[in-house]
């Protein structure tokens, strides 16, 4: 102690000069390390990581830091994403993708019911097809026909399904603006126009005779339903009048009118249809008996009225038929 | 002289804590940042492959003994001085 102090004490500019050393030291100590850091940063290969800045990137890299831009130098451009519908695998823009699906799929309030309708016909069509029915085969080539348009795509895909459901659904479907026609307006029409009449529309097709976009299965339906309805009327007439006075004059009545109907239908009769017919007119006086079953009166008529009728509304029958297949 | 000074640094810890010092006084004047520009600047000459610890030192050390502030010079020296004084007071 005393020693250092008296060294202290003594050589002022010695000391001077020791701690300057010390401090230099230090100073050298402290550089020694930074190289190391570096030279172990050199060698681990993270040295310059540090330093690229965003202008080398961007050089580097070529890419473009302006304004409107993005980074490779495009203008940002409004894509149309496009999606493949998996039920009718059209290709749809992506904003009418919801919309579309909600009518193909059905799952709307409407449209559910509109699809599991035509899911149910799907099924029934696949059926009739394997069952070899030829009438099908219009129905099944009608939609590629016609699938060019590409707009009306969403009437090609109701098309044969609507024609089916009008073709299923025409016994209950009342038809409220031809119901009020007359027997000779109705034939006229149906001698120049197709006219099946449309699920959708109710309304009758105006096209001619031989319009591709119904089958002529279907024209007979349609015939056959509308003078049908024709034969209804005197029929439930029959009922409520007096039958012994006016039953020859109905059938007459009644054998010209399919004569006159059967001779203007142009499109061929199969025996199915033939015998459809039949059947109605056998069946048609005892479903016309049922709503006027409460009254006496009509019970007691309803047997003379078969028993006078029979013979003759065979022979209507007969003749209808023959006048059919023709 | 200068064994016994330093000797007395060590073993009270005293130089650990100066060097301690000194290095957080460096960083904040910013004498370590422009060390290692220059040491950028010696390893883009050499090569990064052929670089030693001893080039660097070679180069580093004259140069940072020359860019230390005077005022951290100052203050070192003063720690020393103060810790002598407490040391021969003892």
């Amino acid at each position: 102690m005393v020693e250092a102090d008296l060294s202290l004490m003594e050589s002022e500019p010695d000391m001077q000069t020791t701690l300057d050393s010390i401090m230099q030291e230090l100073i050298d100590e402290v550089s020694l390390g930074l190289c190391f850091e570096v030279h172990r940063s050199c060698k681990i290969g993270t040295f310059f990581l540090a330093d690229t800045d965003k202008e080398k990137v961007f050089i580097f890299a070529g890419l473009i830091d302006k304004p409107g831009l993005d980074v490779l130098g495009q203008a940002p451009t409004k894509k149309n994403f496009e999606c493949v519908c998996p039920s009718c695998q059209r290709h749809l823009a992506a904003s009418r993708f919801a919309p579309h699906l909600e009518k193909c799929m059905g799952m709307g309030r409407n449209s559910s019911r509109i699809a599991s309708r035509r899911i149910a016909n799907n099924t029934k069509r696949d059926s009739d097809d394997s069952a070899g029915d030829d009438e099908n085969d219009n129905d099944w080539n009608y939609p590629s026909e016609n699938k060019k348009g590409v707009a009306g795509h969403a009437n090609a895909a109701n098309g044969p399904t609507s024609s089916q459901e009008s073709l299923e659904s025409l016994p209950e479907v009342p038809v409220p603006n031809y119901e009020n026609m007359t027997i000779e307006d109705r034939k006229a029409l149906l001698l120049s126009t197709c006219g099946v009449i449309s699920e959708h529309t109710k309304k009758m097709c105006t096209r001619s005779v031989r319009c591709p976009q119904h089958t002529d299965e279907q024209r007979r339906q349609v015939r056959h339903f509308l003078l049908r309805q024709n034969r209804h009327a005197p029929d439930i007439e029959d009922v409520h009048i007096d039958i012994d006075t006016c039953d020859d004059a109905e059938t007459q009545s009644l054998r010209e009118s399919l004569q006159w109907e059967a001779s203007s239908n142009s499109s061929p009769a199969d025996s199915t249809s033939t015998n459809n017919s039949t059947t109605s007119t056998n069946k048609r006086p005892a479903k016309n008996s049922k709503p006027g079953g409460g009254s006496k009166n009509k019970k007691q008529k309803m047997p003379s009225n078969k028993s006078n009728s029979s013979a003759s509304s065979k022979d209507s029958a007969s003749t209808s038929l023959y006048d059919f297949t023709s | 002289m200068r064994a016994t000074i330093n000797q007395k640094l060590v073993e009270t810890g005293e130089r650990e804590r100066l060097k301690e010092l000194l290095r957080t006084r460096l960083i904040e004047c910013g004498w370590r940042d422009q060390l290692k520009t220059h040491c950028k600047e010696i390893v883009q000459n050499k090569g990064l492959e052929h670089i030693t610890v001893d080039d660097l030192v070679a180069e580093i050390t004259p140069k940072g003994r020359a860019l230390v502030p005077d005022n951290v010079k100052k203050e070192l020296l003063q720690r020393i001085r103060t810790f002598l004084a407490q040391q021969s007071n003892i």
